[in-house]
């Protein structure tokens, strides 16, 4: 340790801590400081020479000088009060502003907002993923082995009319459901399945309050050893628990047709005051299966698929289904 | 399907109140929709599946309440009387021929006669059933037809044998060409694909959809034929659909009529007809069958420890036997096959063990199978998903709203920014709901600045929008649509948005984008931004594409949108190849405790030097300790010559070791000012 440094700190404290000790109005106080911790104070001045200590040396100067620091700092502020002196009073801490006025309202801070209908299925995927269910992903624009023959929709079914579908050319399709996803999924992957499918789905249907021709959907899936429709029950039930997170609400299945499942059954969510259609679930069919390839005796399974905007719409009370593609500002601001 | 809560009672008796039968039928899968009372009837309206034709008649929907309920079906009568020949001595086969041509599309046909039928009018009980169910009461002959029709689920079609040439049925395709009066009052030219019923000169029906105006029968036709017949459900339903002529009789042989009922309605018509009129049936069928079309299904075994694991609850074996034998199924019918069923005639949808599965757990209640949970499973994150998920919290973060529109676009207003910055041609729809969108689209921005103009007409005076969503390219060598993710935002303002700085807004909203999933570090730089031509659909000049490597996979820019005041500006890049290029490796890097010495330098440059000329020049310069280069402002104007501009920008140095002094960072900068001064011609400003 340089000596002489050193003892510079040891005089620097003792002389400051005896001036604050004597001082008896705010001004001399105020001399004391900017003296001792200002710019051109004496401690800045002996900081200055650290550069000429022996580089092993520095840390434990500058350690020893900041202990000077803080112990002038305390002195500073106890005199403050002995003396009655507000503190902020000649440090460089700014004063009230003169006419303020603190009722004003804050200045508008920019905030955007998320669609409807893809916070619904956020939240959807988010207590789906808490089950176990992995999102999967396909095309939009299918042929017809996925959207229909791989779901057990034989060549003259009505679903594959023309009319009934949008299609780009022969055996090229917008898909009509999310359940070719399941067809992609397994095709790629041997069981056990657990995924969901959320996306886009097109039908050229007319456009009324609660239809358009393009709408989302999630689909789901499970293809495990023992599955059974009592799980899917328990399933549904507790996911319109968690997302609707209201006693109130009761869910019940009602044996419905679609090719792709058997048994099937429509959903239909009782919430304030009223049954709603939610969608489609059943258990996978045998036919599925066996055209990807999975023994229907080994695995079972459940699918089943859901409107989402019929889900935001009971969500947030909004009347027209045409709200979500119209994107008014006054609308989407809402959601925000 | 409308179905009268009293004539369901002629076939179970039900004493249940109505709202309990509609439940208990919906609850099966019969959906009542609503109920309307009738007098002292009630009428309910069910929502009939596509699989079950059976219940598109009275009948069928008792049987599903006999079975649910546990209570006996009452047995169809189908008796009358019956003479062997007619007043001129004719027997069935001397009155009338049936020749089917197209065994085919006509998988059965059943014709029976009455003569000497004296006229009188419908019964009041035979209307009143008629009316609830919403049909209107025309003669006695047309609402028998349409009351067993409605009873049984059979279309059924009498002739005026008198004005049927030469007394004969001819069962053919129909000619090309060939005209057509329905009994509708339309007009039809037929096609060879076409099913009809002729006579011996002319098509008198169409085959399972609709009558002819010239033979039908009136209030006081004497001599009936009464066609009850089994037609293969596609051909019936494309002639429905090309001639858009729909009936309730198309309506059911689509879906597949019952291939026993034919005969059982033609007797359940004569029954009734001669418990109403005065008439004689002559004896005897004109008939054609196709070769094995009435032979039952095969055996179909059911496994209980199937049914089990399906359902997830044990049925007893004798409620499994009770239901399905309620059903109309027969078990074991000739003792070969113990634990299997036959499928009743009008279940042609049950053919596998699945299928009966579902009909016990129907019967049984699916909504009271037990609930059983899953066992816990986790799932990983989805790492794409997540990066999406942070490019849209940082739109949403910067005032953007995201919208949603369709994918289907138009060769409309904004087709240039399609053509130009997405390769290839549009993919077509063929069948648009609207016209305007009859391709699929390869951008966002058209539809989302669509949803601009539509905010500021309605008086939104800001509107900032985004969008994730698909768009669908055209590939060489692949058949099908590339399907890319793209992310598009706009920017429109009536006032207070223009020139360099609204540039730089949208620009900045890229640029972070950039930032966020680390694409400049992923790709050592070779992002750059280059100025876009006129013919890109943006106001040249003040827009700029983004390249990635060769890749060229972004845009931001002004556009023109007339009728809308101000300025609109948007961007839209192809996040999914840019989240490809993101390393999710991301780790700590050590940073500089030493304090930083910043200068600030304004230069003086002519017009058509670039900023990326002078960021190149710095980065050339590799001046020491040089942490940051940060545009700050670009100036046209009085103090500046002509055909030049000031630049401002400042340099941040720092060192990782050591304060720097003032000396050698001025030293450094005056090495950049020189070098820019020798290679770009500028001048420092004070």
């Amino acid at each position: 340790m340089n000596e002489g440094s050193s003892r510079d700190l040891d005089s620097l404290e003792l002389d400051a801590l005896k001036a604050i000790e004597s001082a008896t109005d705010a001004s001399t106080l105020e001399q004391v400081r900017v003296g001792v911790l200002g710019k051109k104070g004496s401690l800045k001045g002996i900081l200055r020479n650290l550069g000429t200590l022996p580089v092993e040396e520095r840390p434990a100067f500058g350690a020893r000088a900041n202990v000077v620091k803080q112990k002038v700092e305390a002195a500073l502020t106890d005199a403050r009060e002995r003396l009655g002196v507000d503190s902020s009073a000649g440090s460089n801490k700014k004063t009230a502003v003169a006419g303020a006025d603190v009722t004003l309202p804050g200045r508008q801070v920019l905030r955007g907002s998320r669609h409807p209908v893809q916070q619904v299925s956020a939240r959807m995927i988010k207590i789906f993923g808490n089950l176990g269910f992995q999102v999967a992903d396909g095309p939009e624009v299918e042929d017809e082995w996925h959207n229909f023959t791989g779901l057990n929709i034989p060549a003259d079914h009505i679903a594959r009319d023309p009319s009934e579908n949008f299609y780009l050319q022969d055996d090229l399709l917008m898909r009509s459901q999310t359940s070719t996803v399941q067809v992609r999924v397994m095709e790629g992957t041997p069981p056990p399945l657990r995924i969901i499918a959320p996306g886009k789905v097109f039908r050229p249907d007319t456009v009324d309050s609660t239809h358009s021709y393009m709408f989302h959907q999630l689909e789901g899936l499970v293809i495990e050893e023992g599955i059974t429709f009592g799980h899917l029950k328990a399933t549904l039930l507790t996911f319109f628990q968690q997302l609707l997170q209201d006693d109130g609400m009761k869910l019940r299945l009602r044996p419905s047709f679609f090719p792709f499942t058997e048994p099937s059954a429509e959903v239909d969510l009782y919430w304030r005051g009223k049954w709603m259609e939610m969608g489609g679930c059943g258990m996978v069919d045998p036919n599925v299966l066996e055209a990807v390839g999975v023994d229907p005796e080994k695995w079972t399974g459940f699918a089943f698929g859901l409107g989402i905007e019929r889900v935001a719409m009971a969500s947030f009370n909004i009347p027209d289904i045409r709200y979500f593609t119209e994107n008014d500002v006054r609308f989407l601001k809402q959601f925000s | 399907m409308k179905v009268s809560l009293n004539w369901l009672r002629d076939h179970v008796k039900i004493d249940l109140p109505v709202q309990d039968v509609a439940f208990r039928l919906t609850m099966c899968g019969l959906n009542c929709e609503g109920i309307e009372q009738h007098g002292d009837d009630h009428v309910l309206e069910l929502e009939v599946t596509s699989n079950r034709p059976d219940h598109l008649g009275h009948r069928g929907v008792a049987r599903e309440l006999a079975c649910l309920l546990d209570i006996p079906l009452e047995p169809l009568k189908l008796d009358y009387p019956l003479v062997d020949k007619d007043s001129t001595g004719r027997t069935l086969d001397e009155v009338a021929t049936v020749v089917v041509d197209d065994e085919e599309r006509c998988g059965r046909y059943t014709a029976r006669i009455a003569v000497d039928l004296e006229p009188v009018a419908s019964p009041q009980w035979l209307q009143e059933r008629l009316v609830a169910i919403g049909l209107r009461s025309i003669n006695l002959i047309v609402d028998l037809t349409n009351y067993v029709l409605m009873d049984l689920g059979q279309p059924l079609h009498a002739f005026d044998l008198d004005l049927l040439e030469g007394a004969e049925i001819v069962v053919r395709r129909a000619q090309r060409g060939e005209k057509f009066d329905a009994i509708d009052g339309s007009q039809h030219q037929l096609d060879s694909e076409d099913l009809v019923i002729a006579d011996s000169s002319r098509a008198v029906a169409l085959a399972g959809v609709m009558g002819g105006s010239e033979t039908e029968v009136c209030g006081n036709t004497s001599r009936v034929l009464l066609e009850s017949a089994w037609f293969d459900p596609v051909p019936v339903r494309e002639t429905s659909r090309r001639l858009q002529l729909n009936s309730d009789s198309s309506h059911r042989f689509e879906r597949r009529v019952d291939v026993d009922g034919a005969d059982i309605a033609s007797r359940r018509f004569f029954h009734l007809l001669c418990k109403e009129a005065k008439v004689k049936v002559l004896s005897g069928c004109l008939e054609t069958v196709r070769d094995g079309l009435l032979e039952p299904g095969s055996p179909i075994k059911v496994r209980p420890e199937r049914t089990e694991l399906i359902l997830g609850e044990k049925i007893a074996d004798q409620e499994v036997t009770r239901i399905l034998e309620c059903l109309g199924f027969q078990q074991d019918p000739d003792g070969s096959s113990p634990g299997s069923w036959t499928a009743p005639s009008w279940r042609a949808d049950c053919t596998r063990e699945i299928d009966l599965i579902e009909e016990i757990g129907r019967i049984h209640g699916l909504d009271q199978v037990p609930d059983r949970q899953m066992e816990v499973r986790t799932v990983p994150e989805d790492d794409r998903a997540h990066q999406q998920e942070r490019v849209k919290s940082l739109l949403e973060g910067t005032g953007h709203h995201e919208s949603l529109t369709f994918s289907f676009g138009s060769a409309g207003e904004f087709v240039e920014i399609e053509d130009w910055w997405c390769v290839g041609e549009p993919w077509i729809v063929r069948n648009p709901v609207r016209a305007n969108e009859g391709v699929l689209r390869r951008s966002i921005l058209p539809g989302l600045l669509s949803c601009v103009r539509g905010n500021r007409v309605h008086g939104v005076e800001s509107v900032r929008l985004f969008e994730v969503a698909r768009v669908f390219h055209r590939r060489e060598g692949v058949d099908r649509p590339v399907e890319k993710i793209h992310l598009a935002w706009v920017h429109s303002c009536a006032e207070g948005l223009s020139g360099t700085e609204a540039y730089r807004e949208v620009r900045g909203v890229a640029d972070a984008v950039l930032d966020l999933l680390r694409i400049d570090e992923a790709q050592a730089n070779s992002v750059t931004w280059n100025p876009v031509p006129g013919d890109s659909g943006l106001i040249a000049g003040s827009s700029a594409a983004l390249h990635v490597a060769t890749d060229r996979l972004g845009i931001v820019g002004s556009v023109n949108l007339d009728g809308i005041t101000g300025e609109t500006w948007c961007g839209e890049l192809d996040l999914g190849s840019l989240i490809e290029y993101t390393t999710l490796d991301q780790r700590f890097e050590e940073f500089s405790r030493q304090p930083g010495v910043r200068r600030d330098l304004n230069i003086v440059i002519s017009d058509d030097v670039l900023w990326r000329d002078i960021s190149t020049e710095v980065e050339a310069a590799q001046l020491e300790n040089l942490e940051d280069l940060t545009f700050v402002d670009l100036y046209r104007g009085k103090q500046v010559p002509d055909g030049h501009k000031s630049v401002t920008f400042n340099l941040t140095f720092r060192a990782g070791d050591r304060s720097l002094t003032h000396e050698e960072v001025d030293e450094t900068v005056q090495q950049l000012i020189e070098r820019l001064q020798e290679r770009l011609q500028a001048q420092l400003r004070s």
